[in-house]
């Protein structure tokens, strides 16, 4: 089993290391950092633009690069989180509590350099859990019958929409509006075209381009136009010395990333708990075991360790139930399932089997990558600080010229740049109201597929709803669901009660 | 605040779903086994409606939960602190001239091409915020075009006119 596995990895290496998928990599995870940096714009944003691109590549290069730019983006929201206090990507605002008063005391640097370690030590742990576990999965996930995907894509869904942040309802209810997102356009098994409201341009249903770029980029954009300052130039002078933590900083770290690693990995094998989760249980968990729960929120280095090396190793880990089952944990593995369907993949746990060049390959390639984001970040880090004084008022109108012209290029055609600003306002709207539309695209991209096995699940059973408690796998699906579902509801009806009381 | 927001948000979310649950009746609902097209939109919306009743009722009554961000002054050199989790006052000037870009990219693309769509569109949205200035916006915008030539049409052969005079036809 061990061998099998090192000797597939080595497979994978011959792959990544391929001059043309290198490239690739490389360009992935250098966009991604650079787009990390800056402020203001967020990897689902940099994945979305250059997801239209990657159509004409071949498989394997396109998801090496797109997943470049997602942990790229990773090592880059780190700079930005702790040198000014300003979470790009939401498991970075617990970075923020002990880095940016790092900051202030004078140790940026170091706190950069300990995260540059932490995301390594974390990352290596999460792809090593990925080579051993996801085949394992995979071995399992073949006894699956439609009723037991259907009840996993439950999990997935419920998971994925409650865990976010605010209040369980709206998650909900953004992943179901997503589900009616994702059929929308010709029914596959009657050829009826549903929600195109007789637009011929619907018939295809909503590019999932113009879904992630309203709701990640327009949307976004219309919230922060104006409320972004730009960053004086002064305060940034970081240099590569500055980085090197001191002793007694990497002594009080080494068993903090640890500890950060380990909570990560568990997270990202349960489905629907991404970076976001995992970073809040560790820092959570450095509170409540050290000594000295004063010093958090003051600079404490375990503060910044722990929840990086649990980002990183989630990260790494999120993808073994999106590789393996076919099921995203959050919105980006939703977006880097969204490319794999465009290129023609069936995600799923044949993809290991069918595609073992695109599999091993990635994990290879995460490898590279990393190593990649260290050696572009230490020495370069004068330069991504510099990045942060770009200003907002050339990055947002630059990003608009990007969404359209890499909308049009997927379709070849306006209409989906105008799909795209409607949707765009409507995200707006949505943001406005308190929701999140992240979960959109989760129901987004699973719904076609979760229709499609509760038809045949039902088919097979004869229309019988009690086939779901029946079957073993698909029960236990359900329960975890059901548990998920009421540890949300409790622990947000207790913290309202708290506010209001 | 938030009281009136969640109620809202309830309602947009029983309107949609009675949107979703009358479009899926003109489809065939079938029957559990042999499902139409209109069952699971009809489902769906069904849920949404529900949802969205949930969230009318149990709207919460605490404005503490939503403190109003205000927008920078132009001197201030606090870093900026935009939260991930509350949405700040519309800023219509920005709004508009996103929107407008964006449209303008369009109707300009369809009648003159590429580049002067490109120009036109970086140009408005630039003038978005209120720090830009006419000159910079027009350099950045010209600075666009040349990616849109250079990388998008050359590079990547992205099927879009450069320029064209639609009106001027001999």
């Amino acid at each position: 089993m061990v061998m099998t596995a090192l000797n597939d990895l080595w497979h994978g290496f011959g792959v990544a290391f391929e001059p043309h998928n290198l490239m690739w990599c490389f360009i992935g995870v250098l966009f991604g950092n650079f787009v990390g940096v800056l402020p203001g714009l967020g990897p689902m944003a940099a994945i979305s633009v250059l997801l239209p691109l990657t159509f004409s590549m071949k498989p394997v290069a396109a998801i090496l690069m797109l997943s470049g730019i997602y942990y790229g983006a990773q090592y880059g929201g780190a700079i930005c989180s702790i040198l000014l206090n300003l979470p790009v990507h939401p498991p970075h605002a617990v970075t923020c509590l002990d880095g940016y008063p790092m900051t202030l005391k004078g140790r940026g640097g170091a706190a950069l350099g300990i995260t540059m370690i932490a995301s390594f030590i974390g990352a290596s742990f999460g792809i090593t859990e990925m080579i051993f576990f996801a085949p394992v999965l995979v071995g399992f996930a073949f006894k699956f019958g439609p009723s037991d995907i259907c009840a996993l894509m439950l999990l997935g869904l419920l998971a994925g929409s409650t865990l976010a942040r605010s209040s369980p309802l709206k998650g909900i209810a953004m992943t179901v509006l997503g589900l009616l997102f994702g059929i929308a356009g010709t029914d596959i098994n009657t050829a009826e075209q549903r929600f195109t409201f007789g637009i011929l341009h619907m018939a295809d249903g909503i590019e999932i381009v113009a879904l992630a770029l309203g709701i990640f980029g327009i949307a976004e954009f219309l919230k922060c136009v104006n409320y972004i300052k730009p960053i004086a130039p002064k305060d940034m002078h970081v240099s590569m010395r500055d980085m090197l933590p001191s002793r007694e900083e990497l002594k009080t770290a080494f068993p903090a990333m640890w500890r950060g690693t380990f909570v990560g990995s568990l997270c990202a094998l349960i489905p629907g708990t991404g970076p976001t989760i995992a970073s809040f249980v560790a820092y959570a968990l450095e509170k409540k075991i050290t000594r000295t729960p004063e010093r958090f929120g003051h600079g404490a280095v375990e503060g910044v360790a722990s929840p990086e090396a649990s980002t990183h190793s989630s990260v790494q880990g999120d993808f073994i139930p999106t590789m393996s089952l076919g099921i995203p944990g959050d919105a980006v593995m939703a977006l880097i399932l969204g490319a794999l369907i465009i290129q023609g993949i069936t995600p799923g746990p044949q993809l290991v089997r069918e595609h073992p060049d695109l599999f091993w390959g990635l994990i290879a390639s995460f490898w590279i990558g990393n190593i990649l984001l260290i050696v572009l970040n230490v020495p370069l880090i004068g330069i991504w600080v510099k990045l942060l004084t770009i200003p907002y008022r050339y990055l947002y109108p630059s990003a608009i010229f990007f969404i359209c012209i890499g909308v049009y290029s997927t379709t070849n055609d306006l209409f989906g740049v105008g799909e795209t600003l409607v949707i765009g306002l409507f995200g707006y709207i949505l943001l406005m109201l308190g929701f999140h539309p992240a979960p959109m695209l989760l129901g987004f991209v699973l719904g076609p597929r979760f229709e499609e096995n509760f038809r045949r699940a039902m088919l097979i059973s004869d229309g019988d709803l009690g086939v779901f408690i029946q079957r073993p796998i698909s029960a236990s699906f359900l329960a975890i669901a059901v548990m998920l579902l009421v540890v949300q509801f409790y622990v947000w009806a207790k913290k309202r009660r708290a506010n209001e009381g | 605040m938030s009281l009136k927001k969640d109620r809202i948000a309830g309602l947009v979310l029983v309107l949609l779903g009675l949107g979703a649950y009358l479009e899926g009746r003109t489809h065939s609902l079938g029957t559990l086994t042999q499902m139409g097209s209109g069952y699971f939109p009809v489902a769906l919306g069904l849920v949404l409606v529900v949802l969205g009743l949930l969230l009318f009722v149990t709207a919460s009554t605490d404005s503490a939960e939503n403190p109003v961000v205000q927008p920078l002054a132009a001197d201030t050199h606090e870093p900026p602190h935009l939260s991930l989790d509350h949405c700040p006052p519309p800023d219509w000037r920005g709004i508009g001239c996103i929107i407008g870009s964006v449209i303008s990219f369009i109707g300009i693309g369809h009648f003159f091409g590429l580049i002067p769509a490109t120009w036109v569109c970086v140009f408005m949205a630039a003038m978005g915020d209120r720090t830009s200035t006419y000159r910079e916006a027009a350099i950045l915008s010209l600075l666009m075009c040349a990616l849109a030539v250079g990388l998008f049409h050359t590079v990547l052969h992205v099927q879009f006119p450069l320029i064209q005079f639609p009106f001027w036809k001999a």
